[in-house]
């Protein structure tokens, strides 16, 4: 028991040492002024200076990433999360294996995987579900461990995670849910006794009873902050955020990432057929496992279809790929080939797969590599609570414009030191230290009644000056920002007059 | 026990080649030759699968599975903007919200459909199989055969 500690430790400090790379993101530098990077640049702003999510600033993210780069509890959690993570992958594919040269190996590919295509960051997030499926693969595969307390364990959890990442704590519900009826339908053959669907249906009370006393810690912070109504409209606003969201699918089906991953989820969902109709009886465990990755890839290829997060499941794909070599090393035993042949041929392709087929790489991979510079200066950003005035001092180096337009601003007349910024450009808002609006571009503010919040913040902020930016038509996916935000648009052009122009900017006058 | 020791004496081979390939397709830097060393490398690692479907049992039930998928492929790739076109748009109101699919009329739902109709192919076509089997072993002619 104590070696078995040891060991646990062990790889955890070592796995913690080679996520240090990951301190980078606590405060990322931006480097253009692109309205995504304006956006992540104004979270930063607004949680340093004490507004609350939900509340106060329109967040989908959850706390954890909110937090992360102010509170040290969050950022502690969410450094945390990778090496537990990596852990939890190295002790699966442990199990896969069951041989230390290829369990090691596949570890190796893997993390390398993370550090050049995927980022910390999208692993943190998505590795997330993805090793909370694995780990209700465990549990359903041995059905011994599924006692109520785990169960409720793993909804506490779940609701927990609610809190940290709103999106991940949904999916963790839904994919249990999911789970759970597939695993007593597999059992049965697709022959469901009531016996097992009144067990199915005690499984998922446990369960969501667990995730209801998880969130207990959440509802008391919403309570707290007054934030609960707002974050209640939150959730109920993401079907809407779903429909303006929306961009073809299949138009940009044709990435490598998105090629590798559909068609990693494909061939295991036709050889887990196969296995169901016409291979063993028994489940093994790695059939487990590639039911629970292909649950997770088919809830996120949903959001995919929405909105293309290609490059971002293929760390999900090669966790199928794994489970394939492990199939196909058990096959090709019967006709006499060797381990080395085996270990080759994979090798081989994780060569393949890394640097020849050209999967995008990740946009952190060349400031991921920690060297103690690196870290020491990630570090002493985090105490100096200094990122959102280095990332300005960076882009306002980079783009004269800026002080320009300010100067601009300042030698208005009657020029109180607010603005409002259509179609969105929070750089604005952090140059002038205001109190900013709750959605930091018209795109975020899509909806009609979102629109609506952004002109009673101009009302009650006594908003005299308006900042258009002629130059950019669309902030996203080609629609017209006149359209998208129609509503906004109407009310600038009937309540403002174009009082001059300088450089890409419209600065707008309240008429009296 | 022929096939075995013909697997076994070509393994070598193949694996020499595929990391003679692989090696080559790592140093290249020129994009045309890359893209066709790309093509045969992919063969290549593709072969020991495909050998193991082709000798195996229910082969042929795979093999018709598979070329299913690429039919379906096929049929929605050419179908594409016809369904495209006979879908509703999104309707538009005052009150609604215009995203992309609102402005350039795209059907909400239509990649969500395609999309499942292609996972649940394989459930459906092994499915159809088995009960086809099913239906030929309980047949007249069977049963008086029996």
């Amino acid at each position: 028991m104590n070696k078995r500690i040891l060991k646990y430790l062990s790889l955890g400090v070592l796995f913690s040492i080679l996520s240090l790379g990951n301190l980078e993101n606590l405060c990322r530098i931006y480097p253009t002024l692109g309205f995504d990077n304006q956006a992540l640049l104004f979270w930063n702003y607004t949680a340093a200076n004490g507004l609350l999510p939900f509340r106060d600033i329109y967040y989908p993210y959850g706390l954890l990433s909110y937090y992360k780069g102010q509170n040290i509890i969050a950022a502690f959690i969410y450094l945390l999360i990778s090496p537990v993570l990596f852990l939890g992958i190295f002790f699966t594919l442990q199990r896969v294996f069951r041989d230390k040269l290829f369990a090691i190996a596949s570890f190796v590919f893997f993390f390398l995987f993370i550090i050049i295509i995927t980022g910390f960051e999208t692993f943190t997030r998505y590795g997330s579900i993805t090793a909370l499926s694995i780990l209700y693969a465990y549990i359903f595969y041995s059905n011994k461990n599924k006692s109520r307390k785990i169960l409720l364990a793993l909804g506490v959890l779940g609701g927990i995670i609610l809190a940290l990442i709103n999106d991940i704590g949904i999916y963790t519900l839904v994919i249990f849910v999911v789970f759970s009826v597939c695993n007593k339908l597999l059992i049965s053959k697709f022959k469901l006794q009531i016996n097992q669907s009144s067990s199915v249906l005690k499984e998922l009370i446990i369960f969501i009873f667990g995730y209801s006393l998880g969130l207990i810690p959440f509802f008391i912070y919403l309570i707290s902050t007054q934030s609960l109504s707002d974050f209640s409209l939150h959730l109920l606003s993401l079907s809407e955020l779903a429909l303006f969201a929306k961009t073809p699918f299949f138009h940009s089906i044709f990435t490598v990432d998105n090629l590798f991953t559909l068609a990693m989820l494909m061939t295991a969902i036709v050889f887990l057929c196969y296995k169901f109709f016409y291979g063993d009886k028994k489940a093994s465990f790695v059939t487990y496992l590639q039911i629970s990755l292909v649950l997770v890839l088919i809830l996120l290829e949903q959001k995919s279809i929405i909105r293309s997060i290609d490059s971002q499941l293929t760390f999900i794909g090669l966790l199928l790929f794994f489970t394939f070599i492990y199939e196909l090393r058990l096959s090709w035993r019967k006709y006499g080939l060797s381990k080395l042949f085996v270990f080759v041929y994979f090798i081989n392709i994780s060569m393949i797969l890394l640097f020849v087929i050209g999967l995008r790489v990740s946009d952190e991979f060349v400031n991921q590599y920690p060297i103690p510079s690196r870290i020491s200066s990630a570090i002493k950003v985090f105490r100096s609570k200094s990122c959102v005035d280095d990332n300005l001092k960076v882009l306002i180096s980079k783009n004269r414009a800026l002080p320009e337009i300010k100067n601009e601003l300042y030698n208005t007349k009657n020029f109180s030191g607010k603005v409002f910024t259509f179609p969105g450009e929070p750089i604005f808002y952090i140059m002038l230290k205001q109190k900013p609006p709750y959605y930091p571009t018209i795109y975020e503010a899509t909806p009609i009644n979102a629109q609506e919040k952004l002109i009673t913040y101009i009302q009650k902020e006594n908003i005299d000056v308006i900042l258009y930016n002629f130059k950019t038509r669309s902030i996203q996916d080609e629609v017209p920002d006149t359209i998208r935000g129609r509503l906004l648009y109407e009310y600038i052009r009937s309540n403002y007059y174009i009082e001059k122009k300088v450089n890409d900017y419209l600065i707008f006058y309240r008429k009296n | 026990m022929k096939l075995k020791k013909a697997i076994v004496s070509n393994a070598g081979l193949y694996i020499f080649l595929l990391s003679l390939l692989t090696a080559i397709s790592l140093i290249n830097s020129n994009i045309v030759i890359g893209k066709i060393l790309l093509v045969f490398v992919l063969l290549l690692v593709l072969l020991p699968p495909a050998f193991l479907v082709l000798v195996s049992r229910y082969r042929n039930i795979l093999i018709f599975n598979v070329l299913f998928i690429l039919f379906l492929l096929g049929v929605f790739a050419v179908t594409f903007r016809k369904l495209r076109d006979i879908m509703p748009d999104p309707a538009i109101s005052k009150e609604t919200s215009i995203g992309y699919a609102q402005y350039f009329g795209y059907p909400l739902y239509l990649d969500s459909i395609i999309f499942f109709i292609l996972i649940l192919s394989p459930v459906l076509f092994y499915t159809f199989v088995r009960l086809a089997r099913k239906n030929k072993k309980k047949s007249p002619s069977n049963i008086l055969n029996e």
